[in-house]
């Protein structure tokens, strides 16, 4: 072994001495988003109406925040709030384990919550959650979207969203059954 | 939102130790581009010949672009010691990964 590779393997590092590493892919990042933030005024009734995400964390590790909730004369409905740890699975795929906590005006439920979270190259926007509470319910959520762009700058967003529950519960306005809800937005 | 990260053979710069050649060794880098992205992949301190089929009358090159779903080889002599950087030259790429350290020695 000539000296200047056993200088070289003594010192195993990545980095090009005296220089230090050369980059830094081990940075933490942060990200929030308002997917619906909309308050309707002036008529009969105000509403207002949210649902948002937000996670921070490394490359591999990350906590997410996702809430959504509808609110009516003051009465606030639909109050979903998940806390979830995130980890990927394959290149566009994670998988989200955590608590759903329903909190809103009416009676408060606990969730276990496992999912998938991603993006299907140049497709959908998909997320698929199951849910099992406390009360022994089950429950499962998805969500896809997909951004048509008609130019760069504005985009035309569809978006549908699945909920079925396996059990209903009339303190929180839940039958069992399987919902779908779609929205058109434009941004 | 999507993580936004480029690696080579499945692992970013922090995950992975330096290439390792020996001195005066010949070696031919394989790379086969997985990706819908264009890669210039550019290795430091060395002119390698770029395998085309043409004997004889191989391009040398210090950077070469692969495109998406390509498979192309380059050999070189590692004729000099040190450590030298190999990496795509698209930064944002760069930035999270894409670079190594080829280590002659």
């Amino acid at each position: 072994m000539s000296a200047a590779r056993a200088r070289a393997e003594k010192d195993d590092s990545n980095a090009a001495a005296p220089f230090g590493p050369p980059i830094n892919d081990e940075r933490i990042f942060a990200h929030a988003l308002l997917n619906e933030f909309e308050g309707r005024f002036g008529g009969p009734a105000d509403s207002f109406r949210w649902n948002g995400e937000a996670w921070v964390g490394t490359d591999t590790n990350r906590v997410w925040l996702k809430s959504e909730g509808f609110s009516k004369n003051g009465i606030v409905s639909d109050g979903d709030h998940e806390l979830l740890y995130d980890r990927p699975i394959s290149t566009f795929f994670d998988v989200q384990v955590g608590l759903r906590y329903d909190r809103d005006s009416f009676a408060s439920r606990r969730w276990a919550a496992v999912g998938v979270e991603g993006f299907a190259p140049y497709l959908l926007q998909f997320s698929g959650t199951s849910y099992a509470s406390d009360a022994g319910h089950f429950a499962a959520k998805a969500e896809v979207s997909y951004e048509e762009l008609i130019t760069q700058r504005l985009i035309l967003e569809p978006l549908a969203e699945f909920n079925a529950y396996t059990r209903s519960d009339a303190a929180r306005g839940v039958a069992t059954s399987v919902s779908l809800t779609s929205a058109l937005m434009v941004r | 939102m999507q993580r936004f990260v480029w690696r080579f053979d499945g692992k970013k710069f922090s995950e992975a130790g330096p290439i390792r050649l020996h001195l005066g060794e010949r070696v031919r880098f394989v790379l086969i581009n997985d990706t819908m992205m264009e890669h210039p992949i550019h290795l430091h301190g060395f002119l390698f010949s770029l395998e085309n089929g043409h004997d004889g009358r191989l391009p040398l090159k210090h950077t070469i672009n692969v495109k998406p779903s390509e498979r192309l080889s380059f050999v070189f002599t590692a004729d000099t010691p040190g450590r030298w950087a190999f990496h795509c030259h698209l930064f944002y790429h760069m930035e999270t990964g894409m670079f190594r350290t080829v280590l002659v020695a």
